[in-house]
């Protein structure tokens, strides 16, 4: 390299874009849409001992909620990847907006995730802990 | 004396041009995969990780090493036989190193930057802290040139180390005959950037397998169980600055969140996962609940 911090700087983000650049083209931006067999699949192999009883899916596929026997899923996308979260009822932040329910996270590796689907609200209530007996 | 060039900046060029040479050959082939903004994000890390040092950090690890020097044990002198000694005994260093940064948690809160994406190719290996190489650095190396090891006898060997690791990161490769006997191989290692409970906690050598193989830490990857990269909660972003400090927050939450002193030193020396109630999981208790829900796996496989 050159020796000058900055020049040298410029020409490695340079070189950084071109890689990226090239992966692009390579390989597209494709979005995996999160459906019930993608979301079951991935949770199988995260957490081998959860068994989703019932699944809330986003309509536009960003992500999939699963309800095992005393716990909860879920299953997102980042970009062309499924990230897993599992938790206990309260476990997480919950919200309910535009007819979806919005949940976060404590972890801060973690984003929100939103699922718009029939029957948002009331999951909504089972995820905050409310009306749920934990043994 | 013998001259120590800074092979790094020699390498970097060159690791830019394999990385876009397996982005075609990927392409072809089918085999690995890369994520565009997974690779901008594992290419930033690796470019403030080339940053970070300058603010202080470099200086301190000089201030060391100056003191480490001047105290030293012995006069080794620089011939090629003592920076072969120096390489072996630094990649011995990196076994350990690498083991502690993944067994205890301070350091894990380093070194999981480098497996948090959840892809496996040459980028990957690009990807690295922005707070570990000092510490790693100041503990680890010190000692080497406190015996007497020159200490840019001691950073050149760690540069070539670093420079190895590079090509391991790759799916393009398969398996390298004997080799894999002696050296770590991209096999080797993508054993150990795996999730799946079979192959946590593996193959942690830098260049010389021989290391897992004597402390018992080594595990063969599988032709029936593909590798599964990234880490047991995988980050639900791309950005670097959470990607580098994510594990940082989530100590300093525990930490002031713990009911003692003992429950604070457990959320930053303990595994990673360890929770006073164990309520989380540590790689040794995911192991354990794999063992269990394989048992009757295993034994109907014994009975056929």
């Amino acid at each position: 390299m050159t020796g000058n911090l900055f020049l040298d700087s410029l020409i490695s983000l340079g070189a950084i874009a071109v890689m990226v650049i090239a992966a692009r083209i390579a390989f597209g931006a494709h979005e995996v849409p999160v459906n019930e067999s993608a979301a079951r699949e991935r949770l199988a192999a995260d957490e081998p001992d959860f068994n989703p009883r019932a699944w809330l899916i986003d309509r536009d596929g960003r992500a999939a909620l699963a309800a095992g026997d005393l716990e909860f899923a879920v299953v997102s996308r980042l970009g062309g990847d499924l990230v897993t979260r599992r938790f206990r009822p309260g476990g997480a932040n919950v919200t309910t907006r535009q007819g979806g329910v919005e949940i976060s996270f404590p972890d801060a590796g973690s984003a929100r995730v939103m699922i718009v689907a029939e029957g948002a609200v009331s999951w909504a209530r089972k995820l905050s802990g409310v009306g749920v007996v934990i043994p | 004396m013998m001259e120590f060039p800074d092979i790094i900046a020699f390498a970097v060029p060159a690791f830019a041009l394999l990385v876009l040479a397996e982005i075609i050959v990927a392409r072809i082939t089918g085999r690995g995969r890369y994520e565009a903004r997974d690779a901008a994000s594992s290419l930033l890390m690796g470019f403030g990780s080339e940053i970070a040092p300058l603010v202080g950090g470099a200086a301190a690890v000089g201030a060391v090493f100056y003191a480490a020097w001047e105290y030293r044990l012995f006069e080794i002198p620089n011939t090629w036989a003592t920076v072969l000694l120096c390489f072996v005994l630094d990649d011995l260093r990196y076994y350990w190193w690498h083991r502690i940064s993944h067994e205890r948690r301070w350091f894990w809160a380093s070194h999981v930057v480098h497996h948090s994406s959840q892809h496996y190719n040459l980028s990957t290996a690009l990807r690295q802290t922005w707070t570990g190489q000092i510490l790693g650095q100041i503990l680890f190396k010190t000692p080497l040139v406190f015996l007497g090891f020159h200490p840019a006898m001691v950073l050149f060997v760690g540069a070539v180390n670093l420079i190895y690791q590079f090509w391991i990161h790759t799916e393009l490769i398969g398996r390298l005959g004997p080799l894999e006997w002696i050296f770590n191989t991209p096999s080797h290692h993508r054993v150990h950037h795996a999730t799946n409970p079979r192959y946590l906690d593996s193959n942690y050598a830098g260049t010389l397998i021989i290391w897992d193989r004597i402390f018992g830490t080594f595990t063969a990857e599988r032709a029936d169980e593909k590798p599964r990269y990234g880490i047991i909660k995988n980050l639900q972003t791309f950005n670097p600055l959470r990607i580098a400090f994510h594990e940082w927050i989530g100590i300093a939450r525990d930490v002031t969140g713990a009911k003692s002193l003992k429950e604070a030193c457990g959320y930053m020396f303990g595994p990673p996962g360890w929770s006073p109630d164990g309520s989380r999981m540590t790689s040794e208790m995911i192991k354990a609940r794999w063992a269990q829900l394989n048992r009757g796996e295993d034994q109907a496989k014994a009975a056929e």
